[in-house]
């Protein structure tokens, strides 16, 4: 890698992005094809998730601890938990899926990932704005802090991206990652802090809580959403320390795995 | 110590003849950049802490915050509870906030020079407060780093902790703090009771006022009509008139028989004639009286009946007012909370602030990690251009 040290950087980021930009638009493609709702599917897949399981819960009329509205609060804990299960779930079989493209000297598997998890991110971003009017304009639960909610949403992204890249790191020496991701994130879902909030649990349980990093994440969004309304304790820098430790070791991996990649 | 980087190897005569400023800067990052980026940040912070930075001394009290009788929860406290949510002591948290508070910086300006006290002669330029005449909001900023109050649910305990540039300034921080929670508690203590007292003291006077107002109208009324009790004094007057129709009877009855034996004119007769006129013009009178006394004396007992009724409803109300405040009382009294110092404020012998080698080790970290990020990230945008 050293041979590449001599090389400009801007335009290599202009290549970069570009490249990037066509992969997404090659990932779109692939995934939703061009008939019937096509791209719209995009949004709609974890807009219809998130409306089903808050209208659900709404419906089942169970009041949360703390008077948190019901239909907002499952459909925020559901809508960054979307993104954190489909950019985890798809890591191990990104390489796999795009190992042809490799042939051409400007795709890295770096752009592979990223334009994945960007298109992920896109998905539920667009989802989240369209729930966070639609509460908004019917109910009248306009978020309190929105910037809050965005900063929650890219630093769930950058989680995400970093356990992603190692994941898919992984599945280049060994199947298992792509077997046993699925059932994980299943397993993990009570753990990740999307349905939960970390002032309903008693004090212990509420320090072991604040170990997780997706914890943190949802409360910042919930503060973003609720604002004042309920408690919320959560630790950016923290997370900021995750994000930057998984995207550090993942993209040290990913170089390491481009070597060791048998095309 | 900083003079010389560790990055700085490269010679002028080395780099070329007069080369720009931004080139030459700009050739040694890119031939050092690990020693430029990390490892002189690394030193710089590092020989601040080691060489400049001003020891601070820690004081640290601790109290907890104790109620009689804990308050009985609300709708929104059960459904915490129910959740498996301990509710925390509201009072200690009031007490915490207070402690970290706009309010409490007044205050203790009030009593100490806070200002010269964070710009102590032997304060490194760095970390003391930058203003000579700092505004309340940066006096505040910087009070809320220097200052501390921790709430630990599980024991309760609130744990206060001032640091400064002399032991004997935070000892003197921390001492002034706990007093002026003390008196917070006290104001607290005043103000539940005043309000838990204020409205059944006057429910008590509005009942006061309320009987002396139906005694003075029973009173009045027995002026006006000169009677203590007219329902009593019409039965008095029948009973009269009853009697003298008796008497009256018996007279008459006395007459007729006198009249069968002796002449009209027997004195006897005369008497007992004279006895039934005088009886009959007695009657007469007292049946014209009571008739008469009739029409005003039913309005006059109706009247009686309705100001006794209200007096004694009155004298209830009183009783009752005086029950509750006597409950109010006990009440204010249980629900009075308490400050208890568990940890004396203490002068600190040793400088435990600032953690040099934990911030430099920290600094290195977070800067290593910052800087193989960016290492990766430009290595791939350079393999796209090769």
């Amino acid at each position: 890698m050293r041979a590449a040290t001599g090389a400009p950087v801007l335009p290599g980021l202009r290549v970069q992005l570009r490249v990037v930009g066509a992969l997404t638009l090659r990932e779109l493609g692939t995934r939703f094809g061009r008939d019937n709702l096509g791209y719209i599917w995009l949004f709609l897949e974890p807009a219809l998730l998130g409306g089903a399981i808050g209208l659900v819960h709404h419906l089942s009329g169970h009041a949360l601890p703390g008077g948190v509205d019901v239909g907002t609060f499952w459909v925020i804990g559901y809508v960054p938990y979307y993104l954190l299960r489909g950019v985890l779930n798809r890591g191990p079989s990104a390489i796999a899926a795009n190992q042809s493209l490799l042939y051409h000297r400007h795709v890295t598997l770096l752009d592979i990932l990223l334009a994945r998890n960007l298109l992920e991110g896109a998905a539920t971003a667009g989802a989240l704005l369209g729930f966070a009017l639609f509460f908004g304009l019917v109910a009248g639960e306009w978020p309190r802090e929105p910037a809050k909610i965005v900063l929650g949403m890219l630093l769930m992204l950058g989680f995400a991206h970093g356990a992603a890249m190692l994941l898919a790191t992984g599945s280049v020496y060994s199947e298992i990652f792509d077997r046993v991701t699925h059932l994980f994130t299943y397993l993990s879902l009570p753990i990740t802090g999307a349905f939960f909030m970390v002032f309903w649990l008693p004090t212990e349980l509420q320090r072991a809580a604040l170990w997780v990093p997706t914890v943190h994440v949802f409360e910042l969004v919930r503060d973003g959403q609720y604002g004042t309304l309920v408690p919320t304790s959560y630790d950016v820098p923290y997370l900021l320390g995750w994000v930057a430790a998984l995207n550090l070791l993942g993209m040290a991996g990913l170089r390491r795995a481009r070597r060791d990649l048998a095309l | 110590m900083v003079a010389t980087p560790a990055g700085g190897l490269p010679d002028v005569a080395w780099t070329g003849p007069l080369p720009r400023p931004r080139g030459r800067l700009r050739r040694r990052l890119g031939r050092h950049p690990f020693k430029l980026l990390v490892l002189l940040p690394t030193l710089l912070v590092a020989a601040y802490f080691f060489a400049v930075a001003a020891p601070q001394y820690e004081s640290e009290a601790r109290f907890l915050i104790r109620g009689r009788q804990a308050a009985a929860p609300s709708g929104l406290g059960e459904a915490l509870q129910t959740a498996g949510f301990r509710p925390s002591n509201e009072d200690a948290l009031g007490i915490r906030d207070y402690l970290q508070s706009h309010d409490a910086v007044a205050a203790l300006r009030g009593g100490l020079d806070l200002v010269a006290m964070f710009r102590r002669p032997e304060a490194d330029p760095l970390a003391r407060l930058w203003w000579e005449e700092p505004s309340a909001e940066r006096l505040h900023d910087y009070f809320r780093r220097m200052v501390g109050a921790e709430y630990d649910t599980t024991s309760g305990i609130t744990a206060l902790r001032a640091r400064s540039f002399r032991p004997e300034d935070s000892l003197a921080i921390t001492q002034e703090l706990l007093r002026l929670s003390e008196a917070l508690v006290n104001r607290l203590n005043h103000r539940l009771q005043e309000d838990g007292l204020r409205v059944a003291r006057g429910e008590v006077a509005r009942a006061e006022a309320r009987l002396t107002d139906a005694q003075l109208a029973v009173t009045e009324f027995r002026g006006r009509e000169r009677t203590v009790d007219p329902a009593r004094s019409a039965a008095v007057a029948l009973e009269n008139l009853g009697k003298l129709e008796g008497a009256l009877a018996q007279a008459r009855a006395e007459m007729a028989e006198a009249q069968r034996f002796a002449r009209a004119d027997n004195p006897r007769v005369v008497q007992v004639r004279n006895r039934v006129e005088g009886l009959s013009t007695q009657v007469a009178e007292e049946r014209q009286r009571v008739a008469g006394a009739e029409a005003g004396n039913s309005q006059q007992v109706g009247e009686f009946e309705r100001l006794s009724v209200e007096r004694e409803l009155a004298r209830a109300q009183l009783a009752s007012a005086t029950a509750s405040l006597e409950r109010a009382r006990a009440d204010a009294q249980r629900q009075q909370i308490f400050l208890l110092r568990v940890v004396e404020p203490n002068t600190a012998e040793w400088a435990r602030h600032p953690k040099s080698t934990l911030n430099t080790a920290y600094v290195f970290l977070c800067l290593s990690v910052a800087y193989g990020l960016a290492w990766l990230l430009v290595a791939g945008m350079r393999e796209h251009a090769a």
